[in-house]
Formats: structure tokens, sequence, C-alpha cells
């Protein structure tokens, strides 16, 4: 029987101190905590930034660090800063040395690093060795490669379990499966993979599993000999069979098969009660090993933007709001052509919220506009920043006073609420690789580094 | 004849990845499954035509055990690309809850 401790969704997103406490109360052989994801847009692997604040990290990352140094068990963090890169995982190691540091603690650490350099890249796409992920999309060539700014594999188990056997009590992993952070501990200590894979799966965003997750917060999971159990120590939230089972569908492709690293998990015949010891029990759930692959994950630099956001609420403008959104529009776009000539490319898009602005063009109640008021955002990005300011205050100046037919005399259309109205947005990025690679050593592209944490002091070992 | 939002418990969309999109039908009841299931309102071919993307691309799952229908196709656009205009990808589900129903 092995519980462990999923302490939500992203560290720093937070959860309750009151349940951690009632979680560790129930005796976890280990804390596991994502601290990553790729949700938030290429932007930060492409760039180099974390998603969210040190000083909501260092909350978490500090209770956290404090509860396992205390119970004496393994604190497991990956996708660490976000996206998981080497710049993200000195962002974490940063947080960590300040914490030791003020806490006085000292520890054995291990830190996985998960960039992979664009020379491993294009040799393994040379031997034939990365393929598409999704069918449709074309197979890796040198061009996305040598475009891309960042490149980072998504590690599995396996550097987890090697970690922990080397006697680590912290783990900080560059970007890493979600679940490989919650398996890795019950894998090394014999549990099924089956059990272990799909316990990770269920638990890896915390008390989203939950009926209504009322606030971030932890959840536990135990696995025994043919079943596991997650419950939820937060006596305000409850997990039922129907939630649980709608968190394996959450964010997959596929309801009943999850690929991962070494294998496909097949939940088509799990089964869901709700357990008299609370929270639920799943059992039936297979695991089918595979060759071994791990995902890629890459992004480019798309160029610049620059954006203005202003309302529309006058009724004659509305009236015909597609009419006057195209002409000003062409009239934009030839006025832009004036200044910069036909050369340079942009991205020139009007976001209508409040009309089209959530599906654009698949918008199926569009047409005659109907309502009193719409927020408009102008998008332009460019090659430079400079060529974006520039087409953006154009077609701010020719939104601001285009002329609608029925309007005699001098108009201004759109109010701003914000002096400047423009609004420097900065790079821009775009993801390029979406593809497996297949390794023959789960460990490959995954060093693992060993540290004696001594108050706020790395000291490099050995093992 | 109802919309589906009328008869499901939860409608949601999401990235599964940034270049695809998922989207997540569920219901509480055996009998509003079936009666949606039966309808056959939920097809490959509909959701293409809403989205725009080709039809031999999207896939519909039908979760009898989870009361539960999933249909995932590509992204037109991939997360945070310059035109994106929902980068989790988690807002596209408003058509989807206006379908309407026909009483089988």
């Amino acid at each position: 029987m092995i519980r462990y401790i999923a302490a939500t969704g992203s560290l720093g997103y937070g959860f309750l101190e009151s349940t951690l406490e009632t979680a560790m109360a129930a005796g976890p052989a280990f804390i596991g905590c994502d601290a990553g994801s790729n949700d938030h847009g290429p932007n930060d692997l492409g760039a180099g930034i974390p998603h969210l604040s040190v000083a909501s990290a260092a909350r978490d990352l500090r209770l956290l660090l404090r509860a396992s140094r205390r119970a004496g068990i393994p604190l497991i963090i990956g996708s660490a800063g976000g996206s998981g890169a080497d710049v993200h995982v000195r962002w974490t190691l940063n947080i960590l040395k300040d914490i030791a540091s003020r806490e006085n603690l000292s520890f054995r650490l291990a830190v996985i690093h998960a960039e992979v350099s664009k020379e491993w890249v294009r040799k393994a796409a040379e031997k034939g060795r990365i393929r598409p992920l999704n069918p449709w999309w074309p197979q890796l060539g040198n061009e996305v490669i040598a475009d891309t700014t960042c490149i980072v594999g998504q590690m599995g188990a396996e550097p987890f379990m090697q970690a922990l056997r080397q006697g680590a009590d912290v783990i900080i992993a560059g970007r890493a499966t979600d679940t490989a952070i919650y398996c890795s501990y019950p894998l090394l200590h014999g549990a099924a993979p089956a059990l272990a894979w799909h316990s990770a799966k269920i638990v890896e965003c915390g008390a989203a599993l939950t009926v209504h997750r009322i606030v971030p917060d932890s959840v536990m999971a135990e696995i025994g000999a043919d079943s596991f159990r997650v419950w939820s120590p937060n006596p305000e939230m409850r997990v039922t069979p129907q939630s649980v089972m709608a968190h394996t569908l959450y964010e997959n492709g596929d309801p009943f098969f999850l690929v991962e690293p070494g294998g496909v998990l097949d939940t088509s015949e799990s089964v869901y009660t709700a357990s008299p010891a609370g929270g639920v029990e799943v059992r039936g759930t297979r695991f089918v090993p595979q060759p071994y692959t791990v995902k890629l994950e890459g992004a480019k630099h798309a160029g610049f933007r620059s954006i203005m956001l202003a309302g529309m609420r006058d009724p004659v403008l509305l009236a015909d709001l597609e009419g006057f959104l195209a002409s000003t529009e062409k009239r934009a776009r030839g006025k832009i052509e004036s200044v910069i000539g036909s050369g340079p490319a942009y991205q020139l898009k009007f976001r209508v919220y409040g009309y089209n602005g959530t599906l654009d063009d698949r918008e199926p109640q569009r047409g005659p506009f109907s309502g009193y008021e719409v927020g408009l955002v102008i998008d332009a990005v460019a090659a430079t920043q400079e060529l974006a300011n520039t087409v953006l205050s154009i077609a701010r100046l020719t939104v601001l006073h285009n002329p609608v037919p029925r309007s005699h005399g001098f108009t201004t259309n759109v109010a701003f609420p914000f002096a400047p109205s423009d609004i420097t947005v900065g790079a821009v990025y775009e993801w390029t690789l979406n593809h497996v690679v297949a390794l023959d050593d789960p460990l490959e592209i995954f060093p693992v580094r060993y540290y004696d944490v001594r108050a706020g002091d790395l000291v490099p070992r050995e093992n | 004849m109802a919309q589906l939002s009328d008869m499901a418990t939860l409608i949601r969309s999401k990235n599964a990845g940034p270049f695809v999109l998922t989207f997540d039908i569920m219901f509480d009841g055996e009998a509003a499954y079936r009666k949606v299931v039966n309808s056959g309102a939920i097809t490959a071919a509909r959701f293409a035509d809403l989205y725009g993307v080709p039809a031999n691309l999207v896939k519909v799952f039908f979760h009898d055990r989870a009361r539960a229908i999933k249909v995932t196709m590509p992204r037109r656009v991939s997360s945070g690309a310059p035109a994106d205009t929902d980068v989790y990808g988690c807002q596209q589900h408003g058509p989807i809850c206006n379908l309407e129903i026909p009483d089988a």
C-alpha cells in the first residue's frame, strides 16, 4: 500500500495549509507537485519565462519543503518553472535555495534536466527516431529545427526513479509528463504500472478531480494490490465516480487510451466505485508496454506584437458593424502600405469582443450585429517591434475617424479606456514541435545531477 | 426538440496538447446520454462543418461507462500562434451548447 499527496495542479496555484496538514497526517510516502503545463502557450518556453510569480511559487514550495523535511519523505517537483527548460529549472532552484537558507534546511537534492540541444534533435531526426505525434502533422525537417528557439523533452518516470534510488530527498525536474511525477515512486516500490500511471493521471491537476473545485487544493491517492483509491483531504470538496471518470477524460484526445512514455494506459475496462474508506476506488485498468518514446516540445520566435483596446457604443456604427470593420481594415491596409511599402509581412487583426472575438470566422451567430456595445482589440504582429507599432498606430488612427455612410461630419468612433492607447506586448512565439522521439535509454536526454543542500548552498555530489 | 446544454451536465472544450482541441459532453443520467447518442446529432461531419476542419480528422468517442461523448480534432491554429483566439482552447464549445437534439 503506497499513499501519496498531489499538492496542487501547478506549483504556485496554491492549496490550503489545513488540507496539507490533514493529508500529512494520513501518512503519505511522498509529496508530488507538477509545476508546469503547455496550456499557457509557447511564449514561456520560447522566451524562457516562468508562468507565475516568484512569490506564488515560493509560498507553495516553502510549505511543501517544510512538510516533506519534517516527515522525512521525498518531495518531487516536475516541469519546474512552467516549461521545464534549463532556465526554468534554474529559476526554481534559486527559489529553493532561498527557502533552504531562510529555514536552515539541509537535504539531498536531485536536479533533472530536460532541455535538448538542436544538434541532438537534428541527428535523431536524421536517424529516423522522430515522428509526428499526430498523423496529419509533417515530418520534422531541419528548417523547423533551425527556426526553433528552445526544445525540451517530456521525461517519463525513469529519471525520477533513478534520483529516488540515489536517495534524493527533493527532486527538481525539468519538463516531464505530469503523470511521471506521481507514478515514479510507486513504480520504484513495486506498484502495478496500470495503477501507478492511472492514479497519477487522475491526481495530476490536484483538486480538479472533485465535483466542485472551489479552490486549488491537494488530493491523495493510495495504491493497493489490485486497485487504487483517490480522495480529497479537504472535507469541503468531494470526489465521486463520475468526477473521477470525467477527469480521466480531461485534456486527452482519446477517452480510453492514454499514451505514456513506455506504454499505453487502457482505461476502457476501468471500474470506478465509491469507496467505504472515502473517495473513489478504481480497478480494471491495464497498462500495455510499448517501445519507449517521449514527446518533444519546441517554440520559435514569430514576431513582435502591439495591441490596443477600445469600446464601441454608437448605435449608428453598430448598426453596420461588419461594413464599418471591412472599410476600416481596407483603408488601414492601404495607408500601412503607403508608409512601410508592400514588402514587409504583418498581421493586422480586428478582434471584436461581443461579435467574433472568441470564435473568429467560425462564429455561427455572427451576421447582422445586435447588441449595444462591443469591445475592439486591434492586434498587430510584425517582424520588429517598431514595425508592429507602426502598423498598429496607423490602424488606430483609421478606426478612430473612419467615416460611416450615415454620418455627416467628422466622427471619433472608439472609446479608449487608457492613455496611451497602444500597448507593446513584445515577442510572440509559436509552437513548432509536435513530435515524439524513440529512446533506447529513458535517461538519454534527461541527465540527473546530485547536490547536498546545506542551508542556502548547493554542493555537487558524485551521485 | 431540445438544446444539448439542456440535457448535458457538463460541456467543455480544451486543448489536448497545443495542436489538438477536444470537447467533452457529459451526462448525469443514462436516459439523457442515450437520447443524445441515439439522436445522431453528434457526428464528425457536424463538428467539421462547425469548426472548419476536415471531417476525416474529427474523432467522435462514445464512452458509455462514463456517460460521456468526446470529440477530438486538430486545432486550425496552434495554441498561442499569432492568429489564435483562444490559447487554452477552452471557450470553443459555445456553438455545441446550442446544438438542437431531435427527438429520436
